[in-house]
């Protein structure tokens, strides 16, 4: 029992009566923490006892120690076994009080007779420094206590990790890790060393390995998070395994090459011919080794690490990809569930506290998204909440039934704009503290992309709301078109028939005057009937030209088309005005002789003839004359009318030809009584609807020119 | 021997004027104011000419026109005289076998008889 054996011991007291006091500060309340604080009292005790019962010295004296070691490592096995069954809880079993007490009793019955001669019998020193023990009948006792309870506390914490999740499955990880590897330890130390080497003298190191057990333990529960944990921990772990080997290789290489080199030499300087190149070719390929054994690490230990940069790049394009929120909604999911290797997910977005949609990846139904109450809680803090920081109650349950582990908040700095759940990670592992770095970033860039979404979503669909008001708009105006054309064939059928009816009445008039008119008649009677008889003639025009205009505006005039001479009909209608003509002794006449045939409406042709012929009579003063010439021009007749009237003025052109458009200075400076203003209108529309174009050309006191062309 | 023409008109003082007219000239006229007693006159007898009103009652001018086309054994000679004078009512006549096509307001009693010798005429 040299300095060392007691140095580490008192090392390893300490170490215990620290994490003793860690872990029972941590939460007096939790029976979780006061039974690892027992195991540690139990251990920090059970090293002390067992180095003073390896001291050599009277058989009494030791088997004294002994038993005091075989009283404190009593409650070991029921401790265990005990927090096995609740850790990490803070509450006993409620249900499973006899249970407790049993195990209670075990504790107590084994610690009682560990003071008596039933447990060990006798203690003989041996030679070497060790002593042999004689066991009694109550060892039994002893090994039931502590083999069944820790193989039954160890099957129950391998059943409870299994069904477990999150960070209590870490907790419950590190626990039995490291249980399981005080076990053997203290196996390896007290069992198979004192067979392999026959001597005790290894004992004492046993109780040390208990500090691996309570160590981790300690941990899992002391650790708010345990973010990255399992990284650094197999660093360390690879790291220190990796420069004991490099050293065991320096050295074995060393003694080899110096046995080879300088056989039975006495160390000297000479070594160092040896000791340096190797020193030097070990620095040399340290780091690219180290580089290799990095990357041979992240692929055992880290296949689901990413790198976070890319991850941000990815989710950035995500998101500026796309403005339907349909489609960012699950490129979002699925992308950051695929780079980060998380199970499921779903996004709610909200309109003030109410679900407007939600999207759903990695779950085969729509889950049950959370009430309004639970949403509420899990956007109430700033960031993101993990399933097992949550107080034990509804939200906690809701999340363990929806499998969920963590909510993230999505929001802009204004206003919520949803909330992201996500599933535990692929491989088990809880979120990193890499994993919150890039939901904390990517979670307002997701909040500002939503919002534009929704903002498309709002243009698109009022967009859709325009579109069809105006589609109706349109179906209206068409309806209203329809009626108004019902309403024109109307008024057209109304203006037919009325102007029928207006010329039957007429019709007589007109024939009687025209009778007596024949007659010898005293000039004064003569006279009047001549003025009644202009005036129903105009009244017959007046009804025509109505009819016609109606027609024409309601696009129901036809052509009837004829082969014709022109110039043959425009003698004819010449004659039949000459007594007009005459009357107002104008001089009227035609200087074409050559025959124009033409294809056209040959009663349409000759009411714009003798509209013409009866405005240019109408509008030359006495003794004027008018006369009518046709040429052929290209693939037209041309048609002229040339009086040698008062004259239109250039500006009053338009005028003319437009509805109603009677001119101030024509008829009525003559005092003759003029037009109903329809005549060239509908002479102009007629000649249009024949393919021809009718033109005016006028001086002021020489006269006007009316012409009109014909197609062949 | 003159003429004889049956005069389909409706209207009393029409029809009053166009028998002046006529019978002033010599014809031998028959008048019919409606739609069937033309064509019940004008099966029995047989007209140089029929002047043939279009807005008739009980049956209109077209229709009296079909009626007279049906009929294979005699040939009418009808020439409309009508106060309608628009384009689908000139075609149709036309397309029925009308002669012609005088428009009342259109023509003074002169121009009436001119056109009327011109289908009476052999």
């Amino acid at each position: 029992m040299g300095i060392g054996a007691v140095s580490t011991v008192i090392l390893t007291f300490l170490a215990n009566s620290f994490l003793l006091l860690v872990v029972f500060r941590n939460n007096p309340k939790s029976w979780t923490n006061r039974l690892v604080a027992s195991l540690a009292l139990i251990f920090a005790l059970w090293t002390v006892g067992n180095l003073l019962a390896l001291w050599p010295g009277e058989e009494l004296v030791r088997l004294f120690w002994v038993r005091v070691v075989m009283l404190i490592t009593a409650p070991m096995g029921g401790v265990t076994f005990l927090l096995a069954q609740i850790f990490p809880d803070s509450e006993l079993p409620s249900g499973k009080k006899y249970l407790t007490w049993f195990v209670c009793f075990i504790m107590v019955a084994t610690g009682i007779f560990a003071l008596s001669p039933w447990m060990f019998v006798s203690l003989n020193n041996t030679a070497n420094g060790g002593f042999d023990l004689t066991p009694g009948p109550a060892m039994i006792l002893f090994a039931i206590n502590h083999m069944g309870f820790t193989t039954i506390g160890c099957v129950l914490l391998v059943r409870k990790l299994l069904q477990s999740r999150g960070k209590v499955r870490f907790q419950r990880m590190f626990f039995i890790t490291g249980t399981i590897l005080t076990l053997i330890l203290i196996t390896l130390s007290n069992f198979v060393a004192v067979v392999f080497f026959g001597s005790m003298q290894y004992t004492f190191i046993g109780p040390t390995f208990t500090l691996f057990q309570v160590g981790l333990t300690t941990y899992a529960i002391v650790r708010h998070r345990l973010f990255d944990v399992r990284q650094y921990v197999i660093r360390a772990v690879v790291y220190t395994l990796f420069i004991f080997l490099l050293g065991l290789v320096f050295a074995f290489s060393f003694f080899y090459l110096r046995s080879v080199v300088f056989p039975s030499a006495v160390v000297d300087l000479r070594d160092s011919i040896i000791f340096v190149p190797l020193a030097l070719g070990l620095a040399l390929i340290f780091h690219p080794l180290r580089i290799r054994v990095d990357k041979l690490t992240d692929h055992i230990f880290f296949q689901h690490r990413y790198d976070p940069s890319q991850v941000l790049y990815d989710m950035a394009l995500i998101m500026a990809s796309t403005l339907r929120l349909d489609d960012l909604a699950h490129y979002f999911l699925r992308e950051l569930l695929s780079e980060i290797g998380i199970e499921r997910g779903f996004i709610l977005i909200l309109d003030g506290d109410t679900i407007s949609s939600s999207f759903h990846e990695g779950f085969t139904d729509t889950p049950p998204y959370p009430t309004k109450e639970d949403l509420a809680l899990c956007v109430s803090g700033r960031g993101i909440v993990l399933y097992e920081e949550l107080p034990e109650g509804r939200l906690k349950e809701r999340f363990f039934e929806l499998r969920v582990y963590a909510a993230i908040p999505i929001r802009t700095r204004k206003e919520h704009v949803g909330v992201l759940f996500l599933g535990e990670k692929k491989s088990g592992d809880p979120y990193s503290g890499e994993d919150i770095r890039v939901l904390d970033i990517v979670a307002p860039e997701a909040a500002l992309a939503i919002q534009n979404a929704l903002a498309y979503e709002k243009i698109s669909l009022f967009n859709e709301t325009l579109k069809s008001e105006i589609s109706k708009a349109t179906e209206e105006l068409k309806h209203a078109n329809e009626h108004l054309l019902e309403l024109d064939k109307l008024k057209d059928e109304f203006v037919s028939i009325a102007s029928h009816e207006l010329r039957t009445p007429l019709t007589a008039i007109k024939g009687f005057l025209s009778l007596e008119l024949d007659k010898k008649l005293p000039k004064e009677s003569k006279d009047h009937l001549v003025r009644a008889y202009s005036g129903v003639e105009r009244m017959i025009g007046l009804t025509n030209d109505m009819l016609d205009v109606s027609r024409i505006e309601s696009g129901r005039i036809e052509l009837v088309k004829d082969v014709f001479n022109i110039t043959a009909l425009t003698r004819e209608v010449l004659e039949d005005m000459m007594a007009k003509a005459t009357l107002k002794k104008i001089r009227l006449s035609i200087n074409t002789k050559a025959p124009y045939i033409l294809t056209s409406d040959k009663n349409k042709i000759q009411q714009v003839l003798i509209n013409l012929i009866d405005n240019a009579i109408k509008f030359t003063p006495e003794k004027g004359t008018v006369s009518l010439s046709l040429k052929k021009k290209n693939n037209f007749i041309e048609v002229s009318v040339t009086d040698t009237g008062i004259g239109i003025v250039k500006d009053q052109f338009e005028k003319a030809f437009s509805k109603f458009g009677r001119l101030d200075t024509s008829a009525t400076k003559i005092g003759q009584t003029a037009g109903t203003g329809l005549g060239l209108y509908v002479c102009r529309k007629l000649v249009e609807l024949s393919g021809g174009k009718l033109s005016l050309e006028s001086k002021i006191g020489v006269g006007s020119v009316f012409r009109f062309t014909l197609p062949v | 021997m003159a003429a004889s023409i049956l005069l389909v008109e409706d209207d009393e003082n029409t029809r009053v004027l166009y028998e002046e007219i006529f019978k002033k000239e010599g014809y031998e006229l028959t008048v019919a104011v409606d739609g069937e007693s033309a064509v019940s006159l004008a099966l029995r007898g047989s007209f140089n000419l029929i002047l043939l009103d279009i807005m008739l009652p009980k049956r209109d001018g077209f229709s009296v026109l079909e009626e007279l086309s049906k009929d294979t054994e005699k040939k009418y000679r009808v020439v409309m005289l009508t106060n309608l004078s628009h384009d689908s009512a000139t075609k149709q006549a036309r397309n029925l076998g009308a002669l012609g096509y005088i428009v009342k307001s259109a023509v003074t009693p002169q121009k009436l008889l001119e056109e009327v010798k011109k289908y009476t005429v052999k």
